[in-house]
């Protein structure tokens, strides 16, 4: 099985080549860092002068180079995690990359252990309770769910819960929607903490709790009218003890699959959230490094969203074997 | 004697989008202690639903008429905590298909054992274990400590029914009720399976409803055979009798539909009976096989009148309104 996931591992490195070099490329040709120094600028600057401040700055980029030559020390510095200086302001692209991760993280690290634990309990619950009324509720709000756009759902909750609500009942509002933090405080162990992180997290899983939770009732539902929890009944196994050692660990397999690889894809897709709640994470470092033309940043965060689109890819094969054994020999 | 397992007038339907589906049709039948009742019938007769509805495994939805008294105690009605206790310690099952019975990610072991555990929570787990490992040992498996610790895709199919038999009769359980236990297996693994659970049968002396569409097993093992047709009793009797003198001619086609070999003349085709089994949704008014059957009466008697189960003999009974005079009729045709 070791020899599995080192091959595995092996195989994804030409893949993330590839990518990256396809990713160095595209970004290369988006932006021009010296484009804004062209064009009509008055009438006395030397043509020569231009020439020659443009040469500087493509000198100080290193776009003056082979595009080839650029991704050999690009990529040589990405593998030791040096992704190069930003061409705004001047940091490394690593230590802002760094700090919009952890940003990220938070959401993505909450919104998934919530979304974990409410898929699997509102899948089971409503494969167990099929076409009872409360089933067809959960299976109608989780069609809402996944049918709501998130920007638009953030909106209507934050309208919500910071007007209407604490209107209606005459107090201070209680959640807050601009970044992760009160200004002046910090911490992940507070109420202030707490009440930032409500309503992006509520964003983040609105959908994915709405897409998970019916995959695991459907898994759920194959599972319960297999062949094995029959056999386990004609045991005398008890009811709850065939729903979660027989029914339920047999139909997590395929959930946790799914789960790895949109975690894996989570990692990138933060854009629209981070953006209405003014958290520094990194989607909105990318908007914003796109916008700039900050080409190091766009490219070190694509490169980045890869690479964890092939580790939980990897995760997920790797989940899958150990739960089941029918994978583990093969 | 007293029957252990008794069923009377037991009718179980389905309702379904179509209408309601008749699978089991005013079925009546005794299990005695000790005896081997074979239940044949070909796919879609209701052997299956009868067993799951003794064991009290049939989707709510099912509606359920008649009586089931197991010792003298009616089950039909009782609450699935009740059922439980009786499942897998006085009533277990042996299911087809071992391959899709068996849970793949449990070890064989662990679900054998389980069987055992959850009917006697005070045992302890290396008494449970001891247990488990005798049970392989005595269905035949080899290597019972090595094997103990497999998953049921690190069998081969003998050896993984061989697990499930081990898991049924866990408990020594006075009724065993295999459905179809050899219908995936290689001819000679069959013959061992049967073997195993004739020796099984008559170390803890239980009764046996052996359901199968294989006539040939039925012949080698059980004691009586009861006929099935489209959810009705077609007949029954002792072995010798149904196979020797059969009093229906569902039975007496399916015996003909046997390859034989002290029969066998060259180029000649297997009989077959034609047509295909009644829709469920639509049982005939009579008797459920007169589309298909070479005897039936012009008269219609037999598309009209419901024949009654009526006796052959003081053990052997049939429901064709003919039983008595097959013979002749067949001369006429």
């Amino acid at each position: 099985m070791l020899a599995f996931f080192i091959r595995r591992t092996l195989y994804s490195i030409p893949v993330l080549l590839v990518g990256s070099f396809l990713v160095f490329a595209m970004v290369s040709a988006t932006f021009d860092p010296t484009d804004d120094l062209r064009g009509p600028r008055g009438g006395n600057v030397d043509a020569a002068e231009i020439e020659r401040v443009i040469q500087a700055e493509r000198e100080r980029t290193g776009t003056d180079r082979p595009l080839v030559e650029q991704y050999a020390s690009w990529i040589g510095g990405a593998v030791r995690l040096d992704f190069g200086d930003s061409w705004e302001t001047r940091d490394t692209v690593g230590s802002r990359l760094w700090r919009a991760f952890g940003n990220t993280l938070q959401l993505i690290g909450w919104g998934i252990l919530i979304s974990a634990v409410l898929s699997v309990a509102i899948g089971v619950y409503s494969a167990v309770r099929q076409y009872t009324i409360s089933d067809y509720l959960l299976t109608g709000l989780s069609y809402i769910g996944i049918a709501m756009p998130p920007f638009w759902f953030a909106l209507l909750a934050s309208q919500f819960m910071i007007f209407t609500l604490p209107n209606l009942l005459g107090t201070d509002k209680f959640l807050f929607i601009s970044g992760l933090h009160s200004p002046g405080k910090s911490g992940i162990f507070n109420l202030d903490y707490l009440q930032h992180l409500v309503l992006p997290v509520a964003t983040l899983t609105v959908q994915i709790i709405a897409s998970w939770s019916r995959f695991q009732r459907a898994s759920m539902l194959e599972v319960l009218s297999s062949d094995y929890v029959r056999t386990a009944r004609a045991k005398g196994v008890p009811r709850r003890q065939v729903l979660y050692r027989h029914a339920l660990r047999n139909a997590l397999i395929p959930l946790v699959t799914v789960m790895a690889i949109d975690i894996g894809l989570l990692f990138g897709g933060l854009i629209i959230t981070e953006q209405i709640f003014s958290i520094p994470g990194m989607g909105r470092l990318f908007i914003g490094s796109l916008l700039d033309g900050d080409n190091p940043v766009v490219a070190a965060y694509v490169l980045l969203t890869a690479v964890f689109i092939v580790i939980f890819n990897l995760i997920a094969d790797f989940m899958y074997s150990v739960l089941d054994p029918r994978i583990r020999l093969s | 004697m007293e029957p252990l397992l008794e069923v009377r007038n037991l009718t179980v339907r389905f309702p379904t989008d179509d209408g309601l589906l008749t699978a089991v049709d005013d079925l009546s039948f005794e299990l005695f202690p000790g005896e081997t009742l074979g239940i044949v019938g070909e796919s879609g007769s209701g052997k299956s639903v009868t067993s799951m509805a003794i064991l009290g495994l049939l989707p709510k939805y099912a509606r359920i008429q008649g009586s089931i008294r197991f010792r003298g105690e009616e089950l039909v009605g009782r609450v699935d905590q009740e059922m439980r206790n009786l499942r897998g310690r006085h009533i277990a099952m042996i299911f087809q298909d071992a391959l899709a019975s068996l849970n793949p990610v449990h070890r064989v072991g662990a679900q054998i054992t389980e069987a055992i555990a959850v009917h006697a929570p005070e045992l302890s787990d290396t008494a449970v274990r001891t247990r488990g490992l005798e049970l392989l040992n005595l269905v035949g498996i080899p290597n019972p400590v090595d094997r103990y610790d497999q998953y049921p895709h690190e069998y081969s199919g003998g050896m993984r029914q061989r697990a499930m038999i081990a898991m049924s009769i866990a408990n020594e359980p006075e009724v065993l009720i295999a459905d179809e236990p050899t219908t995936a297996l290689d001819v000679t693994i069959q013959a061992q399976v049967m073997e195993v659970i004739a020796r099984i049968q008559q170390r803890t002396n239980s009764s046996m409803m052996l359901i199968t569409h294989d006539l040939g097993v039925v012949a080698g093992a059980a004691d009586r055979i009861l006929v099935m047709y489209a959810g009705r009793q077609v007949e029954t009797g002792l072995v010798d009798e149904v196979f020797y003198r059969p009093a229906h001619p569902y039975t007496r086609g399916l015996l003909a539909s046997l390859p034989r070999l002290d029969r066998r003349r060259e180029g000649q085709r297997l009989e077959r009976i034609a047509g295909q089994p009644p829709s469920l949704l639509h049982l005939p008014a009579g008797c459920a096989f007169t589309p298909r059957c070479r005897y039936a009466d012009a008269s219609g008697m037999c598309g009209n009148r419901r024949p009654e189960l009526h006796e052959v003999s003081a053990t052997h009974s049939s429901s064709c309104h003919f039983a008595d005079s097959l013979d002749s009729r067949a001369d006429a045709s």
